[in-house]
């Protein structure tokens, strides 16, 4: 599923994201695909996401969070 | 030597840097503080060593101004000869994030010492062994320094030393990096994108094994609760109320309202001081030095002129201190998530709104601030719409000018009225800039994707000193920039008015009898002003401003505002100075209050204040402004076109408020 559908405080695995600079940027940061993520929160009116992982949290736009697809990982 | 400084966004790079060149410089807890290379020099057994400290990246590969200019640095530096020692700042809360471009940096093949910046006391054993790892991986020398207390600093100073003498050796002289390198000067090819992630999806990939003997747990052994983790709750704890949809929004709305009382009601009692020493400085220079020239230029044209710059000190100070606790305490980019979606119909980023709220303070490194702004078109709608943010230059012209429509004890409710009339200009300034973004985004073409993904630092209390430094060094810069023009200003305006060139000012200057008694003192003064070349270069524009209820005075005031607004109080003080012989040390907004037309009415009447305080809210005059957006759009076509618009608007809407409102 895509991220902007993902549930909130789950355990997520990035699956695929379909665009490169996009996904430099979150290598850069720790968020490559399979790696774990949380989605945290969004701000009113369609604003950027909060996502976060064990050792980083980020800020994306709803537009970015569509090119990434996940997956719920079960409880661990 | 030469050293250069380079990590991630926000590891401790420019406390390092500040630790070593004790030059003061600006630390702020969100990313791209650092918006150009900063240069400073530091001595090693009395060798004096350079050192540049650089924008803060994640990789080589840029995507904003800011990161191309570090990126540009490092790649300039793999084609010297004798490459300067880098050293790369690794945070050691998240070597995850650091480590990559730590790996790149070591590919380039640059002498390189990795430096682990840690801000609380730990003990090490665990993180020495792990060190000792790294340096047999990388075959390059680790050190943990405490960047912000100072702690390992002469350790790494002696590792300078030794590295000094070391051959630089490229150390993967068939590395992928060398390529890497070539494609990032490329970025933009769709093509050089998917090279560029699979070389960084490469370099990741080995840090994997990295990542995972990072002794993490180090930490929570050692304290009984992780700090990481604490500050890692603390932070959840207070984004959730600070980012929270309803209670993030008033809170912010509140805090902006907390700055703008506090820059009017608290800092009223310094001022009224401030303001008290001027006068008894300008009583002081005419009771006891010698009745000359030079002692009427210093008493009449430099005092009340710089008086009136200094005057604003404690409002500025109190401005830069808010903006200061923003940025150290890591709120500033919260208010970029909240903000972010509210801007974008205009064209702007949530990555716009930091640079904006900085044009509150000052446009110049609010216009350099925007350089973290990745998108060229968010970025040029943003520089162009910061200067009708509300700066502190325009403080002393509001302040004086909202002095003359009302006293200081009025009040509506439990709000002085003066303050919400200052906030009312605030808001104007901000629909101003944001009503331009709209027309420019609708006008301009559109550019290329806009992207917006920033790392959310942990909440951190801001530090005492770092706030302390950054007002001092906004104030000062404030009072000496704007002080040497001031003081030239003063200084052309006292031998302007001094100097003439019709019959009726020789008549003056050569005490013609005959002539100088038909008037009063005060009326002869007035005569001489008006007949010297600054009253006759402010007769000259006259016509042009007459419509908008100016007179020559103003008309003066007005010129020589177009290099730096907050000129206008000082010309003011000194034409005022002047004109009463310089025996009337009043403060400048009673004498412009007892100001009167030749038909007895008040010059300062509500039309004429509210039309100068349109004109001033509007008008594009900073040179200095002018200067930085020349140099950031490398070229004149933007600022020509931003001081058109700007100055043309005021013009008329200031024209457009006096003839309703008379």
């Amino acid at each position: 599923m895509k991220l902007t559908q993902a549930p909130y405080s789950k355990r997520l695995l990035v699956t695929q994201i379909s665009d490169a600079t996009l996904e430099i940027k979150l290598l850069e940061l720790g968020f490559g695909i399979n790696s774990e993520c949380n989605l945290l929160r969004q701000a009113p009116f369609n604003g950027p996401y909060t996502l976060n992982n064990e050792k980083t949290q980020i800020i994306l736009r709803s537009e970015d969070a569509n090119r990434i697809e996940v997956s719920i990982l079960p409880r661990g | 030597m030469k050293v250069v400084l380079a990590g991630n966004p926000n590891c401790g790079k420019t406390s390092l840097f500040n630790r070593f060149t004790g030059m003061n410089q600006k630390v702020g807890n969100y990313p791209g503080i650092t918006v150009s290379k900063r240069e400073g020099s530091f001595t090693i057994d009395g060798e004096t060593c350079s050192i540049a400290d650089l924008p803060g990246i994640y990789s080589l590969y840029a995507g904003s101004e800011d990161e191309k200019i570090a990126v540009n640095a490092i790649l300039d530096l793999q084609k010297l000869e004798n490459p300067p020692i880098t050293l790369c700042i690794i945070d050691i809360q998240s070597p995850h994030k650091n480590l990559l471009l730590l790996s790149q940096l070591i590919e380039l093949g640059l002498p390189i010492i990795g430096v682990f910046n840690y801000r609380k006391k730990t003990t090490t054993s665990e993180i020495s062994d792990w060190i000792k790892r790294l340096e047999a991986k990388y075959n390059i020398p680790f050190l943990a320094v405490n960047a912000n207390s100072g702690e390992g600093l002469y350790a790494l100073k002696e590792e300078l030393k030794n590295s000094k003498d070391k051959e630089t050796v490229n150390r993967y002289p068939n590395s992928k990096i060398a390529e890497f390198a070539e494609w990032i000067k490329q970025a933009n090819n769709s093509a050089a994108g998917s090279h560029i992630l699979k070389i960084t999806k490469d370099l990741r990939a080995r840090l994997e094994e990295v990542d995972s003997s990072f002794p993490s747990k180090t930490f929570g052994a050692e304290h009984k609760q992780n700090s990481t983790e604490q500050t890692h709750s603390k932070t959840s704890y207070l984004d959730n109320l600070l980012m929270h949809h309803i209670w993030g929004y008033v809170i912010f709305g509140v805090s902006l309202i907390v700055i703008f009382q506090a820059v009017f009601a608290w800092s009223a009692h310094p001022m009224e001081w401030i303001e008290e020493g001027f006068g008894l400085l300008s009583v002081c220079t005419h009771a006891y030095l010698p009745v000359n020239f030079y002692t009427n230029a210093i008493s009449n044209g430099i005092i009340p002129g710089l008086a009136g710059i200094v005057v604003f000190v404690p409002q500025i100070s109190f401005l830069f201190l808010f903006i200061a606790l923003f940025e150290e305490s890591g709120y500033m980019t919260r208010v970029v998530y909240l903000m972010d979606r509210l801007v974008k119909p205009f064209g702007l980023s949530g990555r716009s709104v930091v640079p904006l709220i900085s044009g509150y303070a000052c446009a110049i490194p609010a216009i350099m601030a925007t350089r973290t702004i990745k998108n060229p078109r968010e970025k040029l709608i943003t520089m162009l719409v910061i200067p009708f943010m509300t700066c502190s230059a325009r403080i002393p012209v509001y302040t004086t000018l909202i002095a003359l429509m009302m006293s200081s004890e009025a009040s509506v409710g439990v709000f002085n009225a003066q303050g919400l009339v200052l906030f009312a200009l605030y808001l104007f300034g901000a629909f101003m800039s944001f009503f331009t973004a709209l027309i420019a985004h609708k006008v301009m073409k559109r550019g290329g994707r806009s992207m917006l993904i920033m790392e959310l630092p942990n909440y951190k209390m801001p530090s005492f000193n770092n706030v302390v430094l950054t007002i001092y060094e906004k104030s000062k810069s404030f009072v000496f920039q704007a002080g040497k023009i001031i003081i030239l200003v003063s200084i052309a305006l006292y031998l302007m008015s001094n100097i003439g060139f019709n019959d009726t000012f020789e008549k003056i200057d050569n005490n013609d009898t005959e002539f100088v008694n038909q008037f009063k003192p005060n009326e002869l003064a007035q005569l001489k002003l008006e007949n010297s070349i600054i009253g006759q270069l402010g007769k000259f524009i006259e016509p042009a401003i007459r419509p908008l209820g100016y007179d020559w005075k103003i008309g003066i005031s007005l010129i020589t505002s177009f290099a730096a607004r907050e000129v206008f109080v000082g010309t003011m003080s000194t034409i005022y100075a002047l004109e009463d012989a310089g025996d009337d040390t009043s403060s400048i907004v009673h004498k412009m209050q007892s100001d009167k037309n030749p038909d007895g009415t008040a010059k300062y009447s509500l039309a004429v204040v509210l039309s100068l305080l349109v004109f001033y809210a509007l008008a594009m005059q900073c040179l200095s402004t002018i200067a930085v957006m020349y140099k950031e759009t490398s070229g004149w076509k933007w600022p020509s076109i931003q001081f058109v618009v700007s100055t043309g608007s005021a013009y008329l809407l200031a024209l457009l408020v006096y003839q309703l409102m008379s």
